[in-house]
């Protein structure tokens, strides 16, 4: 009951702010807020799950199920979403985008918890519109940026439809019934080539939303062109779809295929952390840093999910949720930036600190957190994803490694080049510091770093519940077993 | 004493509701009455289908994709006779046009019913002679002349191509059932040459590659009140006996599926290069021509795909020419400022149908295009399920711009509408948007 509520509360709202005018700011706070609250009694260990819409020879389109790891994202994703608001909040269009992020964060709750791959496809592909309308439509409103976002996921999501498709047929002749929900793919006993195949089909479709390394075309456009608010949502929240995607249906499904792609999906994931962190090296504009890093840090996630391997796959985990509140806290610093009028280029910063003091010491936080200081919420992610990964491929964990220290030098090299040195003679007389508002954002979105970086075992327990169900699945094929 | 059989009952009532039809022009003020005759005509041809549902006649039956074709069409036929009915298109002659119409109505019928070879010429010409007066109705544009001149032309090369195919068939089978009682259709020699000159008659009809050339001017040109009828009930047919010609074909496949790739590369392609928005529906009919095909190419579950995705077809036509016929004649761009501010129904009918049309989840179109790749996958064709997951990966790259592209500014500009069309805009939303709903109906029992 409460996974339904949690999809269409958003888009009821949705519907409400399209259909009437006054006080609808108000409401889609209050709707945030609500969304975060439902929440809660899914995180307190209340299974929630329901079937309905049965369709013949489809299953139940809105089969829901909640689990500690959708729980978890979901919580995730309706933080992530005041935080947006919040960021966006007296901006001209803020209405506007209210609306399109409320449809957002539904389809996102829907691709969490539904357990029929049909219903989890039709989520995934309303979350690549939305995603493409908000492109569209905030920012610089950038209309190649956002055809190619879709092309890219429209693409991708069509061929992992294509790849589920035999397994469906296959489970249905060798059962008899025809039902795409996970209980009835799961087990399909493909051949490991045919399944290896079937990954690949499967992986383009999830990985384009990462996004993982040869399929990561689309992301400058839409991290760079849109407006923060809408970016921060992008790469914290939509990132995650994909994550999910590849813990709950292409790995579990596909278990041989998983084990015979990963060497070559760990050579991908950590060519593709190195690369990343090398494009954020070679920007001297301050978003692009923030969207290359995002791609890089994303990549690492892919690596811990590839290499198969407990701690790997904890450590992914953790990282794809400090991902999002990384990509919280660095996204609302280009919005201040912007808000005032100044350019994220280095070029038209430097010395910033002297004349916004608190707005530089957050900065400083986040930035540290994104070069991985322990303590902070990026740090136990990383250090799991390659301590797994190291025990597997260790040569290329190791160039891993290499883009995350690639990644240190970016973030302490933007933040000497913008925040600290002479005062930029270009910049204007007055810059107002930190709002009330902008204060409360780095507030949250600090505590919440922190409660990752330092209160990680939480957050290890429930994983604990998730793994083994699937390293069952897994056939015992994971790498260094139990 | 002549005994007609049940099975003839449908075409019989369309026939004489025809003729009707055309003294309704006498008088001015009984003309105004003559569309909703035709509503009437249609709504009991569906009846009349409905209730000889898998009724085996004489040369003519109605088996269950042709009872579930053949009651689509009179439904459309009557849907679009009562969206027409006040169109100001309709002044003129409404007996003629009506009649037109069922007479095209009377030639689908025929179409995808027949059991022989001289039925669906009839049933051809039928439907292909009132389209050129239809595309040349006195008070449309100057362009629609050309069109219909194009259309009569290869409308024509088409029949002969038809003639010539029933020639050779009848003279390798040494008859003209589609199943002949000595073996399959395609046995011997001479019936494969014919069968591939039938296959290319009915090709330029239904506007697959190679033989598009006419769609795009077609659709740019014509008037749309006609355009709406030629898709949404004439096209339909064509895939009913494209349907029951698959049937008959025993496990000759090939045709089918280098129609399917030719027509959905060609169409997505040029879809996607054209600047105007009606030349390019008319490229993505092409498109949709060669996903039809691609589900007869996959055997007995693609025939069972393919008479449903022939039905989302028309049902996907009819929801975006629906709405064009508020634009005035010869408009080819989305004023969609003005679409909003005077009829936000039509809009949003409009932008799911095209939403639809590229497949985009839950639309029906979705469910139809996820029915031909489970076809295909089934049938283990993986080349074309690949090929047609490329080209409606393509045709999102130009059906959604056409939602967001702002035409030139227009300061004021007086739309056409009607009570009807917010009717048929309101249940045309909920139909391609969660028709999905109404599956269960046809697979439960």
């Amino acid at each position: 009951m409460i996974v339904s509520l949690l999809v269409l509360l958003p888009w009821g709202i949705a519907l409400w702010l399209s259909l009437a005018q006054r006080s609808a700011a108000a409401l889609s706070v209050a709707g945030a807020l609500a969304e975060v609250l439902l929440c809660i009694p899914l995180l307190a260990g209340d299974p929630s799950g329901l079937a309905a819409v049965h369709i013949p020879l489809l299953g139940a389109l809105w089969q829901l199920q909640s689990s500690p790891l959708a729980d978890l994202f979901a919580l995730t994703v309706a933080l992530l979403l005041p935080v947006a608001l919040a960021v966006q909040w007296h901006h001209g269009e803020y209405l506007h985008q209210a609306r399109i992020l409320a449809v957002l964060q539904g389809a996102l709750m829907g691709t969490f918890f539904a357990n029929n791959f049909l219903g989890f496809y039709i989520f995934y592909e309303i979350v690549a519109l939305a995603a493409a309308w908000l492109i569209l439509r905030s920012g610089q409103k950038d209309r190649r940026a956002a055809l190619t976002f879709l092309l890219y996921t429209i693409t991708a999501s069509l061929f992992l439809l294509l790849a589920v498709l035999p397994i469906y047929l296959a489970r249905g002749n060798s059962t008899g019934i025809y039902d795409f929900s996970w209980m009835r793919l799961s087990g399909s006993g493909l051949s490991g080539q045919i399944q290896l195949l079937l990954f690949l089909g499967m992986l383009a479709g999830l990985g384009v939303k990462l996004p993982l390394f040869p399929l990561h075309g689309w992301a400058r456009g839409a991290y760079v062109q849109s407006a923060p608010a809408a970016a921060l949502l992008l790469s914290g929240a939509t990132v995650l779809a994909g994550v999910y995607g590849l813990v709950h249906w292409a790995v579990p499904l596909l278990p041989q295929g998983a084990l015979l792609f990963s060497p070559a999906g760990i050579i991908l994931a950590s060519i593709g952390t190195l690369y990343g962190a090398f494009l954020a090296l070679s920007t001297s504009e301050l978003r692009e840093t923030v969207a290359y890093s995002s791609v890089s840090h994303m990549n690492l996630v892919a690596l811990g999910i590839f290499a198969l391997q407990e701690q790997a796959w904890s450590g992914a985990l953790i990282l794809s949720i400090a991902h999002a509140v990384l990509a919280g806290g660095l996204f609302t610093v280009i919005a201040i930036l912007e808000a005032r009028g100044l350019s994220s280029n280095w070029d038209a910063l430097g010395g910033l600190f002297r004349r916004m003091p608190r707005f530089g010491a957050w900065t400083l936080l986040f930035f540290l957190m994104a070069l991985g200081l322990p303590g902070l919420g990026n740090f136990p992610g990383e250090f799991l994803t390659l301590l797994g990964s190291f025990q597997v491929l260790p040569v290329w964990a190791g160039i891993a490694t290499l883009g995350m220290i690639v990644n240190l030098v970016v973030f302490l090299r933007a933040y000497e080049r913008s925040m600290l040195g002479q005062l930029n003679p270009r910049l204007p007389g007055h810059i107002a510091d930190l709002s009330q508002r902008e204060l409360w954002i780095f507030l949250l979105l600090g505590a919440a770093s922190l409660y990752v970086g330092l209160g990680s075992q939480t957050l290890l327990a429930d994983f604990q519940q998730l793994l083994p169900v699937h390293s069952h699945l897994l056939l015992g094929g994971m790498h260094g077993g139990h | 004493m002549v005994v007609i059989s049940a099975t003839l009952w449908a075409p019989i009532a369309v026939a004489v509701a025809a003729l009707v039809a055309f003294f309704f022009d006498v008088s001015p003020r009984l003309g105004r009455f003559a569309p909703y005759w035709g509503v009437l005509g249609s709504l009991s041809a569906t009846a009349l289908v409905l209730h000889s549902r898998l009724d085996l006649g004489e040369g003519f039956y109605w088996d269950s994709s042709a009872s579930i074709l053949g009651a689509y069409l009179g439904l459309a036929s009557a849907a679009v006779l009562l969206l027409l009915a006040r169109h100001p298109l309709l002044r003129r002659m409404p007996g003629a046009f009506t009649g037109l119409c069922l007479s095209v109505l009377l030639g689908s019928l025929l179409l995808v019913g027949s059991d022989e070879l001289i039925g669906i010429f009839i049933g051809l010409e039928l439907q292909v002679l009132p389209f050129f007066a239809l595309f040349a109705w006195p008070g449309s544009a100057r362009r629609s002349l050309e069109a219909a001149m194009k259309y009569a032309l290869l409308a024509a090369l088409a029949s002969a191509l038809f003639a010539l195919g029933i020639a050779l068939i009848y003279l390798g089978n040494g008859d003209l059932a589609l199943n002949p009682p000595l073996g399959p259709i395609d046995g011997t020699f001479a019936a494969r040459l014919g069968f591939i000159l039938l296959l290319a008659a009915l090709g330029f009809e239904l506007a697959v590659a190679p033989f598009h050339a006419w769609v795009a001017d077609i659709y740019a040109g014509a008037p749309t009140p006609a355009l709406l009828y030629l898709g949404a009930v004439g096209k339909v047919a064509i895939m009913g006996v494209l349907i029951n010609l698959a049937g008959v074909s025993g496990t000759w496949l090939l045709p089918y599926l280098a129609l399917a790739v030719l027509s959905i590369v060609i169409g997505n392609v040029l879809a996607w290069r054209t600047r105007s928005f009606r030349r390019m529906l008319g490229y993505s009919a092409v498109s949709h021509a060669g996903y039809f095909f691609a589900a007869l190419a996959a055997g007995p579950l693609g025939l069972i795909i393919a008479t449903f995705y022939a039905v989302v077809y028309g049902l996907m036509h009819l929801g975006v020419f629906g709405p064009l016929l508020s634009l005035p004649e010869g408009m080819d761009e989305i004023p969609w400022r003005h679409l909003r501010q005077q009829a936000p129904l039509a809009a949003g009918l409009l932008a799911v149908s095209l939403l639809s049309l590229a497949g985009m989840p839950p639309t029906l179109g979705f469910f139809v295009k996820l029915g031909v790749l489970v076809a295909d996958i089934h049938a283990q064709v993986w080349g074309l399920a690949v090929v047609l997951i490329l080209g409606s990966a393509l045709s999102f790259a130009y059906y959604l711009p056409s939602l967001w592209r702002t035409p030139h500014e227009q300061r004021s500009l007086a739309l056409w509408h009607s009570p009807v069309l917010r009717l048929y805009a309101a249940a045309g939303m909920l139909l391609l948007g969660f028709g999905w709903l109404l599956f269960p109906f046809f697979f439960g029992g």
